[in-house]
């Protein structure tokens, strides 16, 4: 058996050329390495056969993590833009008043309440209006049941409120927040904080919400007759159809659908 | 097949062939050298260091003496992790050949071959372990002076040494007939 030349050229390095037993053992030593290359695995396989461009990392993105980064992404957005016109009072009433009450109840701040004369100008938050375009329905032609007795107490203390008729639109602009705290102060900021639904919660009523609904149907139709303006947001808020049925006494166009006598 | 400058040139464009030329002619002395200082699995070592070298073979400079070193420094490198891997387990099952599913059925040959390897490596254990690694790198690897220094970060002097002390010491055991070829 031939010897190694790096065997011989390493013995020859270290003074240890005529070493018979240390040659044989290094040449069993370098035997280790006469083997068959060991069958490379499918990984390997693959680098063995490929070109560079093909070892190269694929520079994008699979499709699917980019479609959920892009919706998560959108998702960020459309809540931070919802919070920001949320915040600022812009959304349509209802989408207002449906943060308003989300804020209350689970964040630790609150947004805006939408302004009381800002409803009827979309279709959409007709529903919602408190005072709605059209008041004929309201008055004492079919009141309900569990209204009637709920009604006449504040009915006087709006009766009561006469002289502040003219003035009623204007404080009803400021934010809510201010009127739930103040000690009953007037029929007006009971409904309001009714409307907020908080008390909703807390006080049992018969007809639940709608006990409200019908009160501030009266609420404004008392206000409206009694003081003779359109009852509307001066900040803006259009009301362009009320004016011309609500001011009619006779029930405007006669319609049969019970006029505004009430009051 | 010896590695020339040509087919690492070849290998490093990508040509497929070169890169099997180059496992082809590197891979034995690599598991070899795994072999002989004991890792655990040195086929699946091998591999990895393979992995490792065709992913970083563009940047390999020196031909086929360059290519060679990498490939040992690589080998080297992987080596002394899973040492220190396995110094960290808490415990350690003792190998148990009958249980070795992976050895084939043993003929006559084979388990002589496998007495040899095994002599061979019980006499290096008794070295000490910067003497093992000079001496089967150089012997295993066909690494020069040089390039086993660099492999290990020593000097070429440091390295003489160490390789001469692995030698005499060797020697001795032989002599005193601790050790029977």
């Amino acid at each position: 058996v031939s010897t190694p030349p790096v065997v011989t050229q390493m013995l020859a390095e270290s003074g240890l050329s005529d070493e018979p037993q240390l040659t044989r053992l290094l040449g069993d030593l370098h035997a280790l390495g006469d083997v068959p290359a060991p069958a490379p695995a499918p990984e390997l396989t693959e680098l063995l056969g490929a070109t560079p461009a093909v070892c190269a990392p694929p520079a994008v993105a699979p499709l699917r993590r980019r479609v959920v980064g892009g919706a998560t992404a959108l998702a960020f957005a459309a809540v931070a833009a919802t919070g920001m016109a949320a915040a600022a009072n812009e959304l349509p009433s209802g989408a207002q008043r449906v943060m308003a009450r989300f804020s209350e109840r689970f964040l630790p701040f609150a947004f805006p309440a939408p302004a009381a004369g800002r409803g009827p100008a979309s279709g959409a938050d007709a529903g919602d209006a408190p005072a709605p375009a059209n008041p004929a329905p309201v008055p004492t032609t079919s009141p309900p049941p569990s209204s009637a007795a709920a009604v006449p107490p504040q009915q006087q203390e709006r009766d009561g409120q006469q002289g502040m008729g003219q003035a009623a639109p204007a404080t009803r602009q400021p934010d809510h927040g201010d009127a739930r705290h103040k000690v009953d102060s007037g029929a007006r900021d009971r409904v309001r904080d009714r409307d907020r639904g908080d008390d909703a919660d807390r006080r049992p009523r018969a007809g639940g919400s709608r006990d409200a609904d019908d009160v501030e149907r009266s609420r404004g139709q008392t206000l409206r007759t009694s003081t003779g303006t359109p009852d509307h947001d001066p900040t803006g808020g259009p009301s362009t159809t009320a004016p011309s049925t609500r001011d009619d006494p006779a029930g405007g166009d006669g319609s049969g659908d019970g006029g505004p006598g009430a009051g | 097949m010896p590695v020339s400058d040509d087919v690492v040139a070849a290998a490093r464009a990508g040509d497929a062939q070169a890169l099997t030329a180059l496992y082809s002619a590197l891979a034995p002395n690599v598991l070899g050298y795994l072999r002989a200082r004991g890792a655990e699995d040195p086929e699946g070592l091998t591999h990895e260091v393979f992995v490792q070298v065709l992913d970083k073979l563009g940047g390999v400079v020196g031909g086929a003496a360059g290519l060679r070193t990498f490939v040992f420094s690589v080998a080297h490198a992987r080596l002394v992790d899973e040492h220190r891997r396995r110094a960290r387990r808490p415990r350690e099952t003792p190998y148990q050949q009958e249980l070795d599913g992976r050895r084939e059925p043993s003929a006559e040959a084979t388990a002589m071959v496998d007495l040899g390897e095994q002599h061979v490596l019980d006499v290096l254990a008794e070295l000490g372990e910067e003497q093992r690694s000079v001496i089967t790198l150089r012997v295993l690897g066909d690494l020069t002076l040089e390039q086993t220094a660099h492999v290990l970060g020593k000097s070429v002097g440091a390295v003489k040494q160490l390789q001469r002390r692995g030698l005499l010491a060797l020697r001795s055991l032989l002599e005193r007939g601790e050790v029977a070829l």
